[in-house]
């Protein structure tokens, strides 16, 4: 008897490889979300207006942030499909155990937040190209543009954190959700709920300002990095003692 | 070797016990039949086996290693049923590729020959294709994978009647061209005893009995007489099953532990003894009560 | 905050997703994955295509970059600076660039009423300087830039009209009514990597101020409606 040897490397690999190519679900509603929020990005474009004793000045806004919002949303809702019953069972179709297949998770969202990262900010220069071609009123530069190519790297490194921040909340939520249904709503209210009632509460300040006033992209990546190992490895840790095909 | 070890093997769904100190060892390179009514454990048993449930309690090796989290039981066993899911944007050709890639020894050539035979078209979806061709095809992906423990539970659910018969032959020649461990699930032991070589027979979550195919055919026997001679003979002997087929003739099924002696004054007693078939005696072995349905409208 | 009530409907549309997905993975497939995939391949084609289009584009739309003030504060000292200079009396300090036009009117009456008109609700400055040789005044004009975005948008704003009327000295604010414009902004994430620069939203207009210098012969009374209004230099 003879048998076959794998590594969890060449399992992860294994898997990693597989949900690439089979995954046709999160690759077809990037597509489409990403095609609403460029239509979106036209139809309700943002605009304000300011007037004097003499004059009213409105100026029509188009950026490329209904995109990037869509996007972090799209990561989210992948991220928390993963977790489903469907996927899972899927997995053990093939080689792996619940560490494997779910490190190849995780390396499928790293993947998926990149691509997200990189349509997203090309995005801007077909909206760019878009409205320059489309657009009949006079239109101004100030200190908004498409942006500069370093700026285009920072929103870059930025989008990519959130998306990352997106897919690590979504799957940890996702994974409590199907260890107790009642615990993952809880969970999700406790997050998301709570801090706009209680923002006043010094807690959810502290910990909006804690990420989302950090001004350097190095710290805010490093304290996203650090959150998003913290919650991958707990969903890891809560899933691995879960069966399967029940 | 032994492929599969359990000693002592408990599972419990909640309040519900599926498998109740369990204690059997498969061989390496056998077939054996896993033979029980419905909800006895045999699907508990296996699924336990794979490493997709846990265990309760007691103790279960496969390959030396406890198959839950184990990446060398997951690389060389498959488990095949109805239910195996597959991605739904994968045509049936690529989810062969993805199986190509994961598992070590497959078959591409017998694969891509099986696809071809039961004329299931290589573009198609797997959740598109109809019970009978789902489980056909989840079949070819389990022969062809060549794993080490081979595991089909009750394969052949809503396949053609040719169909079913072509599966069990390529089964028996892929077996016998490359040995391995395969268990076969069914409630009709008819249709595989000639293609296992061993039975496990469960019931009610525990082993009832283990032995090889060509000893459960000796296993018991069946007599037949009026009533009373009947009851006398049996008296006796260990009694598996009884029936009346008319009033006044008596119908036993016992087991097979008497001496020829024993044997000649039944036949004096007017008694006719025959073989009972392998299928109707797990039948009988698996009954939770003496008698039949036919003891249900008296 | 804006993250909040963003996650906020992430959730909600996260559970009406799950909510309705009950036959979670039974679904026709128009595409294969390659497929799918070469259609993503084609759409980050189109967006790079795009990029190259972005940096083709002829470049005098985008001269107001350079032309851009870099701050809020920058345009807010402009107007500061003439504003201030006029109410010291130092028209000479206020910038060359800022002079609008010189204008002498003859004039023979014996009072001025000055008219500012909508001025006198800005920031401008009018200030009357004595001066010997009669039968005349002199105006001078300064006005800092109208900016928005650090945008000089002066050329949309026509020069207040100085006229003589009887005794009358109108100034007549010009009044280009509504102006509209598009805008391309940088992506919002930027806000939060970049505090110093534009947030990207709202506007930011400011008025240019507007100074007047008014040489005045000796002779001639001036009468005023708003004392506060008009500066009377030493």
């Amino acid at each position: 008897m003879s048998l076959s040897k794998i590594t969890l490397g060449e399992a992860v690999k294994k898997q990693y490889k597989y949900k690439l190519f089979s995954y046709y679900d999160a690759i077809k509603s990037l597509l489409i979300i990403q095609l609403i929020a460029i239509v979106f990005s036209f139809i309700g474009s943002g605009g304000s207006s300011t007037s004097d004793m003499n004059v009213t000045i409105s100026v029509d806004t188009y950026s490329s942030d209904v995109v990037f919002f869509f996007t972090v949303l799209w990561m989210f809702i992948t991220a928390i499909l993963l977790t489903t019953r469907a996927y899972r069972y899927e997995d053990f179709s093939f080689i792996t155990n619940r560490i494997s297949s779910q490190l190849a998770n995780t390396l499928y969202l790293l993947t998926g937040a990149a691509a997200g990262t990189i349509t997203t900010v090309l995005s801007t220069f077909l909206l760019y190209v878009i409205f320059y071609f489309t657009n009949s009123s006079e239109t101004i530069f100030g200190y908004s543009a498409a942006g500069s190519p370093g700026e285009l790297m920072l929103a870059a490194g930025g989008t990519f954190f959130y998306l990352l921040a997106a897919a690590a909340l979504g799957y940890f939520l996702g994974v409590l959700t199907q260890i107790n249904r009642l615990l993952g709503f809880f969970a999700a209210a406790i997050l998301l709920f709570l801090p706009m009632f209680l923002g006043q509460f010094y807690i959810f300040n502290q910990i909006s300002t804690f990420y989302f006033q950090e001004s350097s992209l190095l710290l805010f990546g490093l304290k996203i990095l650090l959150s998003a190992l913290l919650l991958f490895c707990a969903a890891i840790l809560l899933l691995n003692k879960r069966e399967v095909r029940v | 070797m032994n492929t599969i070890e359990c000693r002592n093997l408990s599972k419990t769904f909640g309040s519900k016990t599926a498998l109740q100190d369990f204690t059997a060892v498969i061989k390496e390179n056998t077939i054996t039949g896993v033979i029980g009514r419905n909800g006895a454990g045999k699907t508990t048993l296996l699924k336990i086996a794979a490493g997709f449930l846990q265990k309760s309690s007691g103790t279960i090796q496969v390959f030396n290693e406890s198959p839950f989290n184990s990446l060398l039981v997951s690389a060389n066993s498959i488990y095949i049923d109805e239910y195996v899911q597959y991605p739904p944007a994968l045509t049936l050709r690529e989810i062969l590729d993805h199986n190509q890639y994961f598992y070590e020894k497959w078959d591409k050539k017998l694969a891509d020959r099986l696809l071809d035979y039961f004329a299931l078209h290589p573009m198609q979806h797997h959740n598109r294709l109809s019970k009978g061709q789902k489980n056909t095809f989840n079949a070819i992906a389990g022969l062809a994978s060549r794993c080490q423990l081979t595991i089909f539970d009750e394969p052949t659910t809503g396949m053609d009647a040719s169909v079913r018969k072509d599966f069990y032959r390529a089964l028996l020649k892929d077996y016998l061209l490359h040995p391995r461990t395969i268990l076969l699930s069914s409630h009709h032991l008819d249709e595989i005893d000639e293609l296992i070589e061993e039975v496990l027979l469960i019931k009610n979550g525990t082993k009832h009995l283990h032995m090889p195919v060509e000893e459960l055919k000796e296993y018991a026997i069946g007599v037949q007489g009026p009533e009373q001679a009947v009851g006398d003979w049996i008296s006796n002997h260990q009694v598996i099953y009884t029936k009346q087929p008319r009033p006044g003739v008596a119908y036993a099924v016992i087991k097979n532990d008497f001496s020829a002696g024993d044997k000649a004054q039944g036949v004096k007693m007017g008694l006719q003894f025959s073989a009972v078939s392998t299928s109707d005696l797990c039948v009988y072995l698996t009954q939770p009560h003496k008698g039949g349905i036919d003891d249900v409208f008296i | 905050m804006i993250i909040f009530q963003f996650m906020f409907f992430c959730l909600v549309f996260a559970g009406i997703f799950l909510l309705f997905r009950k036959t979670p993975r039974k679904r026709k497939n128009l595409f294969s994955t390659r497929k799918m995939f070469m259609i993503l391949a084609g759409y980050v084609g189109i967006l790079l295509v795009s990029m190259v289009i972005y940096y083709f584009l002829p470049q005098h739309k985008m001269e107001g970059v350079e032309e851009a003030l870099g701050s809020w504060e920058e345009a807010f000292e402009e107007g500061a600076e003439v504003y201030e200079a006029a109410h010291r009396g130092d028209f000479e300090d206020i910038p060359e660039e800022y002079l609008i036009g010189e204008k002498t009117i003859p004039y023979d009456k014996n009072t001025l009423l000055i008219q500012p008109g909508m001025l006198d609700e800005t920031m401008a400055v009018i200030a009357i300087e004595r001066v010997e040789n009669e039968g005349e005044i002199q105006v001078i004009h300064y006005r800092s830039p109208y900016r928005l975005d650090g945008i000089d948008i002066s050329h949309e704003f026509e020069n207040t009209e100085i006229n003589t009327v009887e005794n009358q000295l109108i100034l007549t604010a010009s009044s280009p009514g509504e102006i509209s414009y598009a805008q391309f902004t940088k992506p919002v994430i930027l806000s939060q990597f970049n505090p110093s620069g534009h947030s990207g939203m709202g506007i930011n207009y400011h008025a240019g101020t507007e100074a007047f210098l008014l040489k005045v012969p000796e002779n001639i009374e001036v009468l005023q409606e708003d004392e506060s209004f008009i500066q009377f230099l030493e």
